[in-house]
């Protein structure tokens, strides 16, 4: 069976990020770098970021396993006791995109777990290779991990980091002998982040839509973003609905130095070359009114001026790969 | 024998007796890579493909063609959530959950990995068919989840076939007896005592072309006895 899969790259727009999470180094807060080529960026945790899907699926109302009260993480079953994959309607939206594991009781299954991939072998393979041990039962009714269809790349900012920090004091009563002076290192800049989806391995494809929502009209993001307020949402995006096990889109978006823009030059390379089939990409939002994004457009790439009708149309796309993503073509709200 | 370019934006491999601190090999290790392409294949049995044969040769330089200070991908370090229960204290995961710790992350990977499915032990079909099918035709495969090195959330972004490399600038990987370099070549998730290492070298100096593996350069993947 054909395996589809959705891939996106999200490019936010400019603003002053400051997503500190706790690390310091003395008084001054830290933000987390990677590097891009030779270039230190910051960046913002996967971590994060599925955590933001899932908070937003929360505040949907749509039912989710794992909830946030502003304080504390609850679940309404951490061991995933009533996970049943053969009734798409029960599954639990967090579950279903962003899989999980009880790594206590997956060491307990191990064995079994081997058992099971014996045999799923082909029969020459089987023949080849016996298994050493005679098999065990595997434990039925517990399923404790389950891999996760959604892969959420780290953010990674688009400018290099070149040092910008603010010099703040604590508010609120001061302590004597307590050093209330602080420094915070903050980011102005776009960020980038890259997601990929195993459509195939979605249980109740109804979910796909909703993490298309999500990704188009996403909550705050982690850390001091909740005071800074920086926009997680798309500037713009790029699309791709395909059968390629890989996406060959990740972090499409390049810094130019010359311009203080951004380039997506390698994408134009790679759909020039056909290494990626233009009709399977969708660009929405800003990139689709700049002249590289008409280089697209010539080159047979679809774009919309807006985010929100890439979605709509990657919904449709995907819809229209076989009957069971028919569900996709409408979102939650409609 | 197929060569295949692989581009991995992020990624990070752990080192087998790394504690609380996710350190992370310097370099993606055979075994890993060998887990993906079973991945990008969908198979699910590690041993279904024993026998094959793997060899690597690093970038030495950026896509755009820009120099790379070293062969070696740079280390970030990072900070994220890490389950108790393998590298902390096992007896807290369950009352306090996961915990934040620092963890090294590869960045900006490249890299020729050469497939050569000759020695293979099992009934066709061998790796290197099931590689070139999933390429060329991959609406024919069916595989779980995204396709990833190391870390689930570290997708691949791109594994494609090229023929003859006669461009770039390419670092082999050396096994040597007396390499800097300990990689695992098979892992045991369940204890250690079937994992397998071996030593290597990253060479200093690229690649002359054409660029060829020879009988020096393959790693055997099979798993002990």
């Amino acid at each position: 069976m054909t395996t589809h899969y959705l891939y996106a790259t999200i490019l936010t727009g400019e603003a002053v990020a400051a997503n500190n999470r706790g690390d310091n180094i003395g008084n001054t807060t830290t933000l987390q770098k990677v590097f891009h080529q030779d270039d230190l960026h910051t960046s913002v945790s996967a971590e994060a970021i599925r955590f933001a899907f899932r908070y937003r699926f929360q505040l949907q109302g749509i039912p989710v396993n794992r909830s946030y009260d502003g304080e504390k993480l609850h679940y309404q079953d951490e061991k995933r006791a009533g996970w049943n994959p053969s009734h798409p309607n029960s599954v639990l939206i967090d579950d279903d995109l962003m899989g999980f594991m009880d790594a206590a009781a997956a060491q307990a299954e191990q064995e079994a777990e081997a058992d099971q991939a014996d045999s799923e072998l082909s029969g020459a393979a089987t023949e080849a290779t016996p298994p050493k041990a005679p098999r065990k039962a595997k434990a039925r009714g517990v399923t404790t991990k389950r891999t996760s269809p959604l892969a959420v790349g780290r953010a990674v900012s688009l400018r290099p980091y070149r040092g910008e920090i603010s010099f703040n004091c604590v508010s609120g009563v001061k302590e004597k002998g307590r050093l209330s002076l602080y420094a915070a290192e903050m980011h102005t800049t776009e960020y980038q982040y890259s997601i990929g989806l195993n459509l195939n391995d979605v249980v109740n494809k109804k979910h796909i839509a909703d993490l298309i929502d999500a990704l188009v009209d996403p909550p705050p993001v982690a850390g001091n973003h909740s005071r800074f307020a920086y926009d997680f949402s798309p500037q713009s995006i790029v699309l791709r609905v395909t059968s390629a096990h890989s996406s060959r889109i990740q972090n499409c978006f390049e810094h130019d130095e010359n311009s203080r823009a951004y380039t997506v030059r390698g994408l134009i390379r790679r759909v020039r070359s056909h290494d990626i089939t233009a009709s399977e990409l969708i660009v929405g939002g800003e990139l689709a009114e700049t002249p590289e994004g008409e280089v697209l457009k010539s080159l047979g790439v679809l774009t919309f001026p807006g985010v929100a009708a890439a979605a709509n149309e990657a919904r449709a796309r995907i819809a229209n790969l076989d009957p069971m993503f028919a569900v996709v073509a409408n979102g939650r709200s409609s | 024998m197929i060569t295949l370019r692989i581009e991995v934006p992020y990624a990070s491999f752990r080192k087998s007796y790394a504690r609380a601190f996710a350190e992370t090999y310097p370099l993606p290790t055979p075994a890993t890579v060998y887990g993906m392409l079973l991945s990008l294949v969908g198979e699910r049995f590690r041993a279904r493909h024993q026998g094959v044969r793997l060899a690597f040769a690093f970038s030495g330089k950026y896509e755009d063609d820009r120099p790379r200070q070293s062969p070696f991908p740079k280390i970030a370090m990072t900070v994220r959530k890490l389950s108790r229960y393998k590298y902390g204290v096992p007896a807290k995961q369950s009352k306090l959950g996961n915990t934040l710790d620092y963890i090294e992350t590869l960045c900006d990977l490249e890299f020729l990995c050469w497939v050569d499915s000759q020695s293979e032990t099992n009934n066709p079909p061998n790796l290197e068919t099931r590689i070139t099918t999933a390429l060329t035709q991959p609406e024919s495969v069916t595989r779980y989840g995204v396709l990833s090195l190391g870390l689930s959330d570290d997708a691949v972004n791109d594994v494609r076939l090229v023929a003859g490399v006669n461009y770039g600038c390419w670092h082999w990987l050396r096994p040597h007896p007396a390499g800097s370099l300990e990689l695992p070549i098979w892992v045991d998730h369940v204890g250690s005592a079937g994992t397998r290492w071996q030593r290597y070298d990253l060479e200093t100096e690229p690649s002359q072309f054409p660029l060829e593996p020879s009988e020096q350069h393959w790693t055997l993947i099979m798993p002990p006895n």
